[in-house]
């Protein structure tokens, strides 16, 4: 007999979230791809597998698919699955057990299907022109055609493919090749046409505005029309909601409607070929593109995560070929249909996404604090999680615990939880010190005021003015120095470049220096809330590089343009009036720089303000140089402004015109070379 | 009288050495009786050799074979006996010969040439323990030997590589089969499963396919060759982003196929030229209705030559020299109890440690393996910048933490604590960065941790080379292709690092030991040659994969005698080397066509060495990930540092999302606690049975006698009288 010890039984049971959830045998606990998501700053980084392949349903019972183009999930576990290929409805349950099959004859090239919870389905057919709806009971009770309206179009053809039904039967159809966007249906007296729903807008840019405007009338009609793309897919949610889908698109990719038609969620991610979006349970949605990759959005349009991906003959469990449509189960699991592999593939979360979802749901629901326990243990298994961050940080400040909250306010580069916490964290500084502030500032105003009444009487700063005075006196100093005087006097400070030899080439190189420095200064290390880098990200070789070459080509290509033009500038004078017109950056950054570490997004206008301020004076100081340089009047100096920039123009093209002839001529010689080095090493 | 007794001895001396002969040829005579006696066929195929155990019946025709167990009398074929006519020339040919090759023509390269549809000379020798057969192409004007012994425990099939000639100038051997259909199967007549060494190991199930599957498994052995794979970009999100894990690679040189209806099943293992071997397992419905796997090995390939750095011209073109090694496999045959899985991982482990390419590790007992970041490096205004992650004395506080907690069962591997961080490569001397506190403070950690019973091992990367740190001239591995091979990151501040070739490694890998052993420290794990295996061009010289591993077997071997050396991931010929197995997959890659997954690499290394798993820290399902720990009876790991991983968002860790000490400690211990337990039963043990019940139960069964049972259902479940409850472990000690 086994003798069993108690010491030695040992039972490890641990209490799980997702434990419930799991089955034995179909569950794969390594995923064959990554799970990425995307922090505030658009940067994407690796996180915890976020969902795991659970379950490929290849068959139905003992029915195989045969290019399955649509499916609905509903909520009581019943999937209808359009088998498009066997033009037939087939019903199934999650574990893809048959139902039931029906649609057989009546069906000819169905392409979308949508179920109502009373189970009445709907059928786009496109081949068959028709809406066909078929009751609980399998019967085929109505068909609608092509809409008879004036709107509609007459020319309009009636291809549907994508359907969704809201609670009260309107109709939202996708139709092949209508362009005017969701043909909207009405059930009443046999289907009346409401309209069109959440037009696609097109797609155009100053360069086609031009173009067709250069066109004629029918160069313009032979070019491709610029219409608006028809939605790839639709969904609904609870709220009556619709989700739109459309490939081929850089923008606006994935829109959610509300009934008037308006789009209320703008991604920073968007996929180029989506294939289908569904609702999710805690105001997320999931958007499926055709290679497989599969998107989780919040309600905001932050990207949660994107994983899966495509096969490329791997044939590795959660990895798809061609997906058509996507469904989310009550339990969150996620419902993929691939219509190459004919089968669909269920993801089931994983702890880290459970906790998440939990969050997400205590959060929508305003309760922060609540919120706060998921969320940490979601920051356990990853510290870079941005929205987990970025809801941290918001949970903060509402529990007044401001310091942490810019900790993780910053992580996720949420700027207006930052901003609130700092203008909080700010405001405790200033309780606490703006009378100390005062008090020394008004003792420095003191000791000012002595220092000078004893200087008069006595004399005793005689000794260090001296020394200023000799320093000021020295010759570069002086030629700096000059720097104030020209921008706040351009006629005659252009009179002391050209004539007098206030400024020096040195004096000018040096101020170049300067300015750059203060540039890479205030872009990399101003206050979080003005900053336009990542954190952490430098790129100094390509700003160095960037700033000389444009202030070679503007002095260069001025200098070109003014001698011939009869101006009287000299290289070295333009060069230098150019430098000193830059004065004023010199003088307004480091406030600017300073002032973008106390400011909030309340203040921000003061450095906004500064910045435009700085940047007008530096215009009209590189105008009036221009002009007192080569001794020309307002109307020359514009001219010359033009020219010059034309020539910029054509010196760039220039240059990128020889970089790639030369690229080419160099990699003909290097393939030749190459081929001739290795057929004869072989 | 001198003469008479000469005589006598003589006639003695005669009388003797007639016994002699006729005992001699008496031994001979049953043998020959039985040869003539060899009526006994089966399906046209003659006996030719046997023993006690085995017997082997051989085709003239095609050289196909059929092993019959003598004790059970089930026999595996190499040929197919039952044609469902629905193949043509090409394939049914393919699945009688014993040898299919595919032929390079120009650059075409899968022609197919066999001993059945071709014009084939053929001379067969026999032995008494099998054949060999000198065969050659006329057509083709190429040929080579096939040798096939019988052995105690199954068969050898072998090439010997100076036996394969080439005299023609237009087809040229592209890949070689050897009995690629040994053992097959047709649909589901025969109950059974291949066993394929993907990951930990699959299984694929000899039931009808129902041509769901269009191609099978096929993996190179120890990984694809860097040497001439592509950089392919069609898999990344976005154009950018890799999404697609990489499918792991094998690394040991073996299959197997089980017929368990039939007790009987052999594990096969490439013992020549596996190095540039495929294992190839095709369940019926791919091309044919046969479930087959065998080893291909690759003679040559046709291959994309650049012409340009842009890749913009490019020709194709075959390998002008076939690569030289001899080819060898060996069908281990298992009976009854024995044929199936854990048998065939048995039997594995049985065959390394007889021929010594396994040593047990003198210590086996439980550690918890918590590995830390020293530093790594964000970019910064000029250059890079260090980011501190763990110092020597953070890694102090954390032992004395533990300590304690009354954890010391501890082993570390210390990544990044080289001078410029974890990606400052190549490691050519014993320092340390200032900034996690420097060469001396190291070394007296290193020296404490000895002190307190914990194993402490530096991490080095002796492959890679990162061309931003160091000069990358010369020394790195070129492509075939004769291009500079570079491994991208997908990372920001070192986008792509470099292999540096076998000998660069040994002089600097042995700089470095030199001076780390110098401090009198010893303990080096080792990683990078551990599990990459490249053919490539060095100086206008060819070198084959059998090279490389044959130079990193010298290096890693001469390494280990002046260390204590734990590897990252080894393939089997460096197993002997390591002292445990650092990051042991418990999963596979998630192939369709994959019906389970089995632990067979943790049936052969349990109880021989200590094994660690992949890192806790990226698990998302870490309940599953434990219960899979217990199953295989490995440890478990940990990435920890001081900081809060939100650090490394910059650098080429960013990866490593999660890893604070101050978030993990509380599962380390609890993980210690339990898992020490467990293992403290089968300290020393071999796990003998593996099953996974029809009810979900897996039971794992040690040569001591403990059986582990675990329940991965959510729903509590019997077995052997015992009730497992939802997702837990019970251990029972017999």
């Amino acid at each position: 007999m086994k003798k069993v010890s108690k010491k030695l039984l040992l039972s490890l049971a641990v209490i799980l979230l997702a434990a419930a959830l799991w089955t034995p045998l179909e569950a794969y606990a390594d995923a064959p791809y990554k799970t990425y998501t995307v922090d505030g700053y658009g940067y994407v980084t690796e996180t915890q597998t976020a969902y795991l392949p659970y379950l490929t349903i290849t068959k139905v019972g003992e029915e195989a698919l045969n290019g399955p183009t649509d499916f609905t999930l509903l909520d009581d576990g019943t999937m209808y699955i359009l088998d498009s290929g066997n033009k037939r409805v087939v019903v199934s349950d999650l574990e893809g057990n048959l139902i039931d099959v029906f649609g057989e004859g009546t069906l000819v090239n169905p392409k979308g299907i949508y179920v109502t919870s009373e189970h009445i389905c709907y059928v786009a057919d496109r081949d068959a022109k028709s809406i066909f709806v078929f009751d609980e009971n399998r019967q085929l009770i109505q068909t609608y055609g092509k809409p008879e309206h004036a709107l509609y179009g007459s020319t309009q053809d009636f291809l549907p493919i994508k359907i969704v039904v809201n609670e009260s039967g309107t109709m939202y159809v996708i139709c092949e090749s209508n362009t005017n966007g969701i043909v909207q249906i009405s059930p009443v007296e046999g289907g009346t046409f409401l309209g069109y729903f959440g037009t696609n807008s097109t797609n155009t840019n100053l360069w086609n505005i031009v173009w067709r405007a250069l066109q004629t009338e029918a160069q313009r009609a032979r070019s491709q029309s610029n219409l608006p793309s028809t939605p790839t897919n639709l969904s609904i949610d609870e709220k009556g909601l619709i989700y739109t889908v459309t490939a081929g698109e850089k923008f606006e990719t994935l829109k959610r409607l509300n009934i008037a038609g308006i789009n209320m969620i703008e991604p920073e991610r968007y996929d180029r070929t989506p294939a289908a979006v569904a609702p999710g349970n805690h105001d997320n949605v999931f958007v499926a593109s055709t290679q497989g990759y599969i998107y989780e959005y919040n309600n905001e349009g932050d990207l949660l995560f994107v994983f899966g991906g495509a096969d490329d003959g791997q044939q590795r469990i959660g990895l798809s070929t061609r997906v058509e449509a996507i469904q989310i189960g009550n339990d969150d699991k996620i419902y993929v249909l691939d219509s190459e592999k004919a089968q669909i593939q269920v993801y089931e979360p994983t702890e880290f996404t459970s906790l998440l979802h939990e969050a997400l749901f205590l959060f929508s629901k305003g309760r922060y604090t609540a919120s706060k326990e998921p969320l940490s243990k979601v920051l356990e298994m990853n510290n870079l999680f941005a929205y987990a961050n970025m809801a941290m940080g918001m949970a903060l400040v509402q529990e007044e615990n401001y310091d942490d909250a810019l900790y993780y306010s910053k992580l996720s580069k949420d700027f207006d939880g930052y901003s609130d916490a700092f203008w909080e964290i700010r405001n405790e500084w200033l309780k606490d010190y703006l009378v100390p502030a005062v008090l020394i500032i008004v003792a420095i105003l003191i000791i000012k005021k002595v220092l000078q009444v004893l200087d008069k009487k006595k004399g005793i700063l005689a000794g260090p003015r001296k020394a200023l005075e000799k320093f000021k006196n020295r010759k570069l100093v002086r030629e700096l120095n000059y720097m104030f005087y020209f921008m706040r006097h351009p006629i005659d400070g252009c009179y002391g470049i050209k004539r007098e030899g206030r400024v020096s080439l040195l004096s000018a190189n040096i101020l170049l220096v300067l300015g750059i420095v203060f540039f890479i200064i205030n872009k990399y290390f101003c206050g979080f809330l003005l900053k336009t880098v990542r954190e952490g990200s430098y790129d100094i070789v390509s700003d160095i590089g960037l700033l000389v070459i444009a202030l070679v080509l503007v002095t260069g290509c001025n200098y070109l343009i003014c001698t011939i033009n009869e101006g009287e500038g000299k290289l070295k004078h333009i060069y230098c009036s150019f430098i000193y017109s830059f004065a004023p950056y010199l003088v307004i950054t480091p406030l600017i720089f300073l002032l973008s570490h106390v400011v909030t997004y309340n203040e921000v206008f003061f450095v906004e303000f500064a910045t435009i301020f700085m940047y007008v004076w530096i215009l009209v100081l590189i105008f009036i140089s221009i002009m007192e340089i080569n001794s020309y009047n307002v109307k020359d100096t514009v001219k010359i402004i033009g020219l010059t920039l034309f020539t910029i123009l054509i010196a760039v093209l220039l240059a990128f015109i020889i970089y790639v002839l030369w690229s080419q001529v160099f990699e003909f010689i290097q393939a030749i070379f190459g081929e001739v080095v290795y057929r004869i090493g072989s | 009288m001198a003469a008479k007794f000469e005589r006598k001895l003589k006639r003695i001396m005669a009388l003797l050495l007639t016994a002699a002969c006729l005992i001699t040829s008496g031994i001979f005579l049953p043998q020959t009786a039985m040869k003539a006696a060899a009526a006994e066929q089966i399906n046209g195929h003659s006996l030719i050799a046997e023993n006690d155990n085995y017997a082997l019946y051989m085709n003239e025709e095609y050289l196909s074979i059929i092993v019959q167990d003598k004790v059970t009398g089930a026999y595996m074929e190499s040929a197919v006996s039952y044609d469902d006519g629905k193949n043509n020339a090409t394939w049914s040919a393919a699945m009688r010969s014993a040898l299919v090759l595919t032929m390079v023509y120009g650059t075409t390269d899968t022609q197919q040439a066999d001993l059945v549809n071709d014009d084939v000379t053929k001379d067969i020798t026999y032995s008494s323990d099998g054949f060999s057969a000198k065969v050659y192409w006329t057509k083709y004007q190429f040929g080579m030997t096939l040798e096939v012994k019988l052995t105690e425990d199954g068969v050898v099939a072998s090439i010997p590589d100076e036996s394969i000639v080439e005299d023609g100038k237009d087809y040229f051997i592209g890949t070689i089969s050897v009995y690629p259909y040994m053992g097959h199967t047709y649909l589901d007549e025969k109950e059974g499963y291949m066993f394929i060494p993907d990951g930990n190991g699959a299984l694929i199930y000899l039931n009808n396919k129902e041509g769901r599957f269009k191609s099978g498994f096929t993996g190179m052995i120890y990984g694809d060759d860097p040497g001439f794979s592509r950089v392919s970009t069609s898999n990344l999100l976005w154009q950018e982003y890799l999404i697609v894990n990489n499918s792991n690679k094998i690394m040991a040189p073996v299959f197997g196929m089980a017929h368990t209806d039939e007790g009987i099943a052999y594990l096969a293992v490439v013992e020549k030229g596996a190095e540039r071997a495929n294992i190839i397992a095709n369940p019926n419905g791919v091309n044919v209705d046969y479930n087959r796997i065998y080893a291909r090995f690759t003679q040559r390939v046709v291959y994309t030559q650049y012409t340009s750095n842009n890749s913009s011209s490019a020709y194709q073109t075959a390998e002008t020299n076939r690569s030289h090694s001899d080819l060898q496999v060996h069908w281990i045959f298992l009976r009854d109890e024995k044929a199936n899985y854990s048998g065939m991982a048995n039997a594995y482990r049985n065959y390394l440690l007889e021929r010594g390419d396994l040593t047990p590790s003198a210590d086996t007992s439980y550690n918890t393996r918590v590995d830390f970041l020293g530093s790594d490096r964000e970019s910064w205004v000029v250059g890079t910048s260090a980011v501190v992650m763990t110092t020597v004395d953070d890694i102090r506080d954390i032992y004395a933490d533990l300590k304690d907690a009354g954890l010391t069962d501890l082993f570390t591997v210390f990544k990044g604590w080289q001078k410029g961080g974890r990606y400052n490569l190549p490691i050519s001397s014993y320092k340390a960065d200032s900034k996690i506190g420097g060469t001396g403070d190291l070394t007296s950690l290193i020296k404490d941790a000895e002190a307190d019973g914990i194993e402490f091992y530096l991490y080095n990367d002796a492959l890679r080379l990162n061309p931003v740190e160091t000069n990358s001239v010369f020394n790195v591995v070129k492509q075939v292709n004769k291009r500079r091979y570079s491994e991208a990151t997908y990372k920001e501040v070192y986008e792509e690092l470099l292999y540096m070739i076998p000998s660069r490694t040994n002089t600097l890998l042995n700089k470095f030991v030199k001076s780390y052993t110098k401090k009198g420290v010893d303990n080096l794990a080792l990683a990078g040659v551990s599990n990459t295996l490249f053919s490539h061009y060095y100086d206008s010289v060819y070198y084959s994969r059998s090279q490389t591993a044959q130079e990193y077997d010298a290096i890693v071997d001469q390494v280990a005698q002046q260390t204590d050396l734990v590897l990252e991931q080894p393939f089997a010929y460096l197993w002997k080397y390591t002292d445990a197995f650092l990051d042991m997959p418990l999963y596979t890659s998630n192939y369709m066509y994959e019906d389970e997954s089995v632990p067979f690499m943790s049936i052969v290394l349990k109880g021989v060495m200590p094994v660690y798993s992949e890192y806790v820290n990226f698990e998302a399902n870490k309940q599953e990930f434990f219960m899979k720990m217990v199953e295989t009876g490995t440890y478990p790991s940990f990435y920890i540092t001081k900081e809060s991983s939100s650090a490394l968002v910059n650098t080429n860790s960013s990866d490593v999302y999660s890893s604070q000490y101050e978030v993990y400690r509380s599962t380390i211990i609890d993980y210690a606690q339990q898992l020490a337990d467990i293992n403290q039963k089968v300290q020393g043990a071999y796990i003998s049975g593996h099953e996974i019940r029809d009810n979900g139960i897996t039971v794992v069964t040690y040569d001591n006698g403990v059986k582990i049972y675990l329940n991965y259902g959510s729903a509590e479940a019997q077995a052997d009288g015992y009730t497992i409850e939802g997702m837990s472990i019970k251990v029972v000690d017999e």
